[in-house]
């Protein structure tokens, strides 16, 4: 039948069609000449009304043939253009989303792991604290004395506050989990948009053959009209894949879009809770040197407990630091999903390279540049003895 | 009588717990969110010390610290920079604005503190 069966992709396809150029014009133009011609031939024995008005209805229904062959070659033409460019489009932002994803997945996963050791670090000091509270002999609920006083107010502290703040850090994890898990969801959307700009690709040089194909089938109409058969068949099912996979990107798009929205509250989140936390267990901490100040003006056993608890106190203070280096790390990842939020929005997607510049340009921290190439982020903070005198 | 030590740091949380530390070391504390509003706090206040983180909205650390520095009231006041770069570019840029010393968060209080007690003029 003369089909063209070949499978170029589609930077090779608009050499396909040059080569058929010539040959489907005068495939789809020929007959509409010649039979102009053939109706043209009475008029050489004499003009008159019934030869001429012949000729003129020959060549319209020709020529109107061969133009509407024509319309049908220019939508099939229009139609793949707007498939590349969905093609396109798709290619950019699953190259961009590649390169980004895993980058806000380490810093995520960094985020997460220095949360998880400071918190533990809390709670193992937290509950250290409440033994040297015990140790000290604060065990009493009796009123009578002014001492006493200072263990009813410790025991409260030990009992109605450290709870709330124990919860407090315990979401402040969870959290965590929940936005590393928002963004693994992106990076499966994005893998699939990959899939679906790989097909989408597919259809278009298929139908693009097709189309040439149609062209010259056309022009073949009498002596092989069964290709048009097989033509319509392809066409038909090629018609249904691309309905079905316009579904498939239609819905995965909005999944794409509506993951960062979730992703974006899942930081904001996150970010509200570890202040919450952090505000609450400072607070204890303020309380609890109140109550280590008491116990220096105690006995010198109590006194010596004091001290143990200062020590424990000074430690609570260096994991307490780790919301202010989460918050950074959470907050140039948030402006980023922001960004690419609106840049999606808009249909201007910028060249990775640039965009991974950009975003490394944001960053502070040993953990971050370390968290923006292949090595991984570090799984645990800097160790706080870096001091430079000038 | 105590010495006064502002803070200036973005993050309410960390200026927390840097005025514990400080406090419990016997210092007044005065805060400041950023640059401009340490600026604005610092008008008329007796300051013996200056913490001051880097990045920070409106006015960042080193533009803070040429600021101060250039006010005759608090040339002479020694600032400590608390924050998370660790570049020496950066440190570079703080010692050249005329920070006396640069810390990294996290930092452990009794650094800050012996840091501290080597700056603050009698």
């Amino acid at each position: 039948m003369g089909l063209l069966m070949d499978t170029n992709s589609v930077d090779t396809m608009p050499a396909v069609e040059r080569r058929n150029f010539g040959r489907i014009l005068i495939h789809r133009y020929l007959p509409a000449l010649a039979a102009t011609v053939c109706a043209a031939l009475p008029l050489g024995n004499g003009v008159n009304a019934l030869n001429l008005s012949a000729l003129i209805g020959v060549a319209a229904c020709a020529w109107w043939a061969a133009w509407r062959q024509q319309q049908r070659s220019d939508r099939a033409r229009s139609r793949i253009n707007s498939l590349l460019e969905v093609s396109r489009s798709f290619d950019s932002m699953a190259a961009l989303l590649v390169s980004i994803l895993p980058v806000w997945q380490r810093h995520v996963q960094s985020v997460r792991v220095q949360t998880e050791t400071a918190i533990t670090e809390l709670l193992n000091r937290f509950s250290s604290l409440v033994e040297q509270f015990q140790a000290a002999g604060f065990t009493g609920r009796s009123r009578e004395d002014k001492d006493n006083m200072v263990k009813i107010s410790l025991l409260t502290l030990c009992e109605r506050e450290l709870g709330p703040v124990i919860v407090c850090l315990e979401n402040v994890v969870g959290s965590k989990a929940e936005l590393l898990e928002n963004v693994r969801a992106l990076a499966a959307a994005t893998s699939e948009l990959k899939e679906l700009a790989d097909e989408v690709r597919s259809i278009a040089a298929k139908t693009n053959l097709l189309a040439i194909n149609a062209s010259i089938e056309a022009a073949r109409a009498g002596q092989a009209g069964r290709g048009f058969a097989v033509i319509a068949d392809e066409v038909r099912k090629l018609s249904m894949l691309s309905s079905d996979i316009g579904a498939r990107i239609t819905q995965r798009m909005v999944e794409v879009s509506s993951t960062m929205g979730v992703t974006l509250d899942a930081a904001a989140r996150a970010s509200d809770e570890d202040r919450d936390a952090i505000s609450a267990a400072t607070h204890v901490v303020e309380d609890v040197l109140g109550h280590v100040r008491e116990l220096a003006r105690s006995t010198d056993e109590m006194r010596a407990q004091g001290s143990n608890i200062r020590t424990d106190v000074e430690s609570m203070l260096v994991s307490l630091q780790f919301q202010d280096r989460t918050r950074q790390i959470l907050e140039v990842v948030e402006m980023n999903i922001a960004r690419l939020e609106q840049a999606v929005g808009e249909g201007q997607l910028p060249d990775p390279a640039a965009w991974m510049q950009e975003l490394e340009s944001h960053y502070t921290m040993d953990d971050e540049r370390s968290g923006h190439g292949d090595a991984g982020a570090k799984s645990e903070s800097d160790s706080g003895d870096d001091i430079t005198f000038f | 009588m105590a010495k006064t030590i502002m803070i200036v740091d973005d993050s309410a949380s960390f200026r927390q717990v840097v005025s514990i530390a400080l406090k419990s070391a016997g210092y007044e504390v005065l805060e400041g969110c950023d640059g401009k509003d340490a600026l604005s706090k610092l008008k008329g206040q007796k300051i013996h010390l200056i913490v001051s983180d880097v990045n920070m909205p409106n006015m960042d650390g080193i533009s803070f610290l040429t600021a101060v520095k250039q006010n005759p009231a608090y040339k002479f006041t020694p600032v400590i920079m608390l924050t998370t770069e660790s570049q020496e570019d950066k440190k570079r840029q703080g010692q050249a604005a005329g920070a006396k010393a640069w810390l990294v968060k996290p930092f452990k209080p009794e650094l800050l503190l012996s840091a501290v007690q080597k700056l603050v003029l009698p």
